[in-house]
């Protein structure tokens, strides 16, 4: 059963209704209680793990290893389906990778995964295939199930994977707006503020000019393309000193 | 594969920006007296002070010879008409990038208003009426004058360009005023009156 205010609780981001609320629950469900313990515990491993920075050319020398022992379309295999409990056998080069350590970005003190056929294995997980419907859907799918072993350990990968994935949402959300706002920064820089038919024409203005600036400036007169004319007054000679206002 | 190395802050400084991108430019592409309306306080005036005040608007155009032709896309309309008439003497047509600029002119100011247009230069303009005709459209009546501010040793001095000069126009009609040069560039006023 899934509580998903429970890991609010640990990390203290719940409201105080939501609080009050688990702690009711917390009081009456056995279940609950050591769901609650199981991810506290989680969550300190998680703490007590030194984070280990991996700068870029190590990350690519990494996914390089990868996908040198990958064929073809397995290359795009991500970090995520790694840590997941099965993968295909077809997916992995078995003469290369089975019984070698698989580099993934492993905690320093947990041991590394390592690839093994799944008929090594008993069965493991929370809800075990049975094994004549598990051999009947790999032979089906042409495809071997194997398991990384040591992957047991993968629940300490959970709250990691969930952050991932949060984070994929908001990149996704970002690269639409950014789609969105390029867009319509195209259709803004196209769209026209002086529309033609919006420009007046002449028997729709009256001009009343000065002397002065009639001898520094002139009405010129455009046309659109029916021969409408568009007048404008054009100043030829700006003045240097003349006509100071303050 | 681009959004995967975006994070967390960035999309949502992406999606401020957007938001802001939207509201900018659904108020600024409405067109037409109700939206220059909204773009001033003026929606509580009421009607008697709505109808004897008026809204200036200022579009600068920048004009020049350049090696190669370029036409801002929003002047895609515009400027046919201007190099026709300007033949070889223009090839570049640029919006200012402080354009449009607006401001509510009030009849009875005595001083009208004033209005930036682009480096030292503005317009000044008076609101003097609205002459009604049957069966024409209404006409407003500016007196309008274009000056520049220049430094005299610690003061500065606004210089007239051009006016007092009085304009009857149309609403939401454009009317160019040319002929100034700002740092090489020739400047082309497109004024406009809206509500």
């Amino acid at each position: 059963m899934q509580y998903p205010l429970i890991a609010g609780y640990i990390d203290g981001e719940l409201t105080p209704e939501e609080r009050r609320r688990l702690e009711e629950h917390l009081g009456r469900d056995e279940h609950l209680r050591q769901e609650l313990a199981a991810q506290r515990e989680a969550a300190e491993a998680m703490m007590a793990y030194p984070v280990v920075g991996v700068d870029d050319a190590q990350w690519r020398q990494m996914w390089q290893e990868i996908g040198g022992r990958l064929p073809g379309s397995a290359k795009r295999i991500s970090l995520e389906s790694l840590t997941e409990m099965d993968i295909s056998a077809d997916m992995l080069n078995e003469d290369d990778l089975f019984d070698q350590p698989v580099p993934l970005l492993l905690p320093q003190n947990m041991p590394p995964l390592v690839a093994v056929k799944t008929d090594t294995l008993p069965p493991a997980g929370p809800k075990p295939q049975p094994a004549a419907e598990k051999a009947s859907s790999a032979e089906k799918s042409k495809t071997r199930p194997v398991r990384l072993q040591g992957a047991r350990q993968a629940p300490l990968f959970e709250p990691l994977r969930v952050v991932r994935s949060r984070v994929r949402i908001w990149a996704h959300v970002a690269g639409l707006a950014a789609a969105a706002m390029i867009m319509l920064m195209v259709v803004l820089s196209v769209r026209p503020v002086i529309p033609e038919q919006k420009l007046a024409r002449a028997d729709e203005v009256e001009i009343e000019m000065s002397i002065t600036d009639a001898s520094r400036s002139m009405v010129r007169v455009m046309q659109d393309e029916d021969g409408q004319s568009i007048p404008m007054i054009w100043i030829a000679q700006v003045p240097r000193e003349s006509g100071d206002i303050q | 594969m681009i959004s995967r190395l975006l994070n967390k802050q960035v999309s949502r400084v992406l999606m401020a920006g957007l938001l802001v991108l939207v509201s900018t430019a659904s108020a600024s592409s409405e067109q037409g007296p109700a939206a220059a309306g909204r773009s001033v306080p003026m929606q509580a005036e009421g009607e008697q002070q709505a109808q004897a005040s008026e809204v200036i608007e200022a579009l600068v155009v920048l004009a020049s010879k350049g090696e190669r032709e370029s036409v801002d896309g929003r002047l895609a309309e515009v400027a046919p008409i201007l190099k026709a008439h300007f033949g070889q003497q223009f090839n570049v047509f640029r919006l200012s990038p402080t354009s449009p600029t607006r401001g509510r002119v009030r009849q009875g100011e005595r001083d009208g208003i004033r209005m930036s247009l682009i480096g030292n230069y503005f317009l000044r303009t008076i609101f003097h009426g609205v002459q009604k005709e049957e069966g024409k459209p209404d006409m407003v009546r500016l007196e309008i004058r274009l000056t520049q501010s220049v430094r005299d040793g610690e003061r500065t001095r606004e210089v007239t360009i051009l006016g007092p000069l009085r304009l009857s126009l149309p609403r939401d009609k454009y009317f160019p005023i040319g002929g100034p040069v700002v740092d090489g560039e020739t400047m082309i006023l497109f004024l406009r009156v809206t509500r």
